[in-house]
């Protein structure tokens, strides 16, 4: 049986994304381990939201824990900002999720040049709750495609991916008062937007 | 429809986030390096710094406690006046462009991921159709037999993407330049490490950034509790940069060292000041 959840949060852990962030410095595998407890469903739920595809989030999940292990091997980032190891890894899945689209054209060209498949097994109704999932969520993304691309990320990442507003300027790499504007921008679009969509 | 409410999201099933953690577990210890692949040749050296650091913590709290009027803060660690301090510069001219291109090659030569598969992402064909945007040589720091180091940006024909390399290594990359803001006009990362050994034992350190447009000169130095580092400067091209620099008889440990990074505005002007460590 699948669930469908809003919350992604998980109760509050023991251990501080410090300590996990200075083990991480300290090259134990263990630590990403945790990391990843923590913050695979966050993770996977903004690729979810980003793409509208479950298969492509699978794969960026992955990737952006395999990342944030290779940038602790390449240097030392220093200590953990904020306190909270979210943002950091959300814009690492943002690179990640840029990066596949290469990689999924590369795909696309290779599955063309494939014979089809003799048989098909048949999951319909596991693979039921996540065709309608991704139908809304591809929905919904059709409204905000309406948006300019810097103001639906922001909208992704405050509204969708729940952070500050202090959270998504690191991710986004531009101030506090950008992301406020970008928002209040949005707002203000939106109802237009979602009498088109209606 | 509400767009400010997220998307319901299907959860992850728990069996399979458990098979994806630990694929990735395994990853990482299959990768496992306890130093960046070009300090290799130092790791044989761990102990022998790890023994040298030993004693010169010894030797260094029996001359701190020694002195009296001490210009060190309450860790020990010297906290001379910004002013004070000389300026080394590390700019050593600019790269030709065969050694910009080959360097960019090897920046982007295909690697193995930690699960295994191959990184292709991006290959050296990338950078043969690349962009130059900058390529100059720096003085480099910690290395027998090397001063010199190639420091480059460069972007990518097909998908824009902006990378920043040291010597055949990506520094950083990313698909936007408005990294930097005016809290931080210098967003980037540091790191050190212990190098040499004996006598030439010292610290490394190191931050590479991107930056805001009215940046023009930047400058890092490492203070230590026996000794401050010159300012290490350079100017920022291509609105990034990297800087490098060294202390002897210094260890790469918090409450041992502390590097100090700021940035200067086009007019001369201090825009940013800040202290990793």
């Amino acid at each position: 049986m699948t669930t469908i959840s809003r919350q992604v949060d998980r109760p509050p852990p023991e251990v501080r994304d410090d300590d996990l962030w200075d083990a991480l410095r300290r090259q134990e595998p263990e630590a990403l381990g945790d990391l990843f407890s923590r913050y695979a469903v966050a993770v996977h739920a903004y690729a979810v939201r980003h793409t509208g595809s479950y298969a492509y989030a699978d794969d960026a999940v992955q990737a952006t824990f395999i990342t944030a292990w290779k940038q602790f091997g390449r240097s030392d980032p220093g200590p953990l900002q904020h306190g909270s190891a979210k943002p950091w890894l959300l814009a690492i899945a943002r690179n990640e999720l840029r990066n596949s689209v290469r990689s999924r054209r590369r795909l696309a060209q290779f599955l063309l040049r494939q014979p089809a498949p003799l048989h098909q097994p048949d999951h319909s109704e596991a693979v039921a709750a996540r065709v309608d999932s991704e139908k809304h969520i591809r929905a919904v993304r059709a409204a905000l495609a309406a948006l300019p691309g810097h103001e639906r990320e922001t909208v992704e990442l405050v509204y969708w991916a729940q952070l500050s507003l202090a959270d998504a300027a690191a991710v986004l790499g531009v101030a506090e008062g950008t992301v406020k504007a970008r928002l209040s921008r949005a707002r203000r679009r939106l109802p237009a937007l979602l009498e088109e969509h209606r | 429809m509400n767009l400010t409410t997220p998307p319901p999201v299907e959860q992850l099933d728990p069996e399979y986030t458990e098979t994806l953690r630990r694929n990735v577990v395994r990853g990482a210890y299959k990768a496992f390096r306890p130093k960046p692949p070009r300090w290799t040749p130092f790791l044989a050296w761990v102990p022998v710094v790890a023994a040298t650091a030993a004693v010169a913590i010894g030797i260094t709290s029996v001359v701190t406690l020694s002195r009296s009027g001490d210009p060190a803060g309450s860790t020990g660690i010297q906290q001379e006046s910004p002013d004070k301090t000389q300026r080394e510069w590390l700019d050593l001219g600019d790269a030709s462009d065969s050694q910009a291109r080959a360097a960019a090659r090897q920046c982007l030569k295909l690697k193995t991921t930690v699960s295994g598969t191959t990184e292709d992402l991006y290959g050296p064909a990338d950078a043969d159709a690349a962009t130059i945007r900058s390529a100059r040589w720096i003085k480099a720091f910690g290395v027998p037999g090397k001063s010199r180091q190639l420091l480059q940006t460069f972007v990518t024909a097909n998908s824009n993407f902006w990378f920043q390399c040291l010597d055949g290594e990506i520094l950083r990359w990313d698909t936007s330049a408005a990294a930097a803001n005016e809290q931080n006009p210098i967003p980037g990362t540091w790191a050190w490490n212990n190098v040499g050994e004996g006598k030439s034992a010292g610290v490394r350190a190191s931050y590479s950034f991107r930056a805001a447009k009215n940046v023009g000169l930047v400058e890092l130095r490492i203070r230590g509790l026996n000794g401050v580092s010159p300012w290490y400067a350079d100017v920022t091209v291509d609105q990034a940069g990297y800087l490098e620099g060294i202390l002897p008889d210094a260890v790469a440990e918090h409450g041992n060292a502390e590097i100090d990074v700021r940035a200067f505005d086009k007019d001369g002007k201090q825009v940013f000041f800040t202290t990793f460590g």
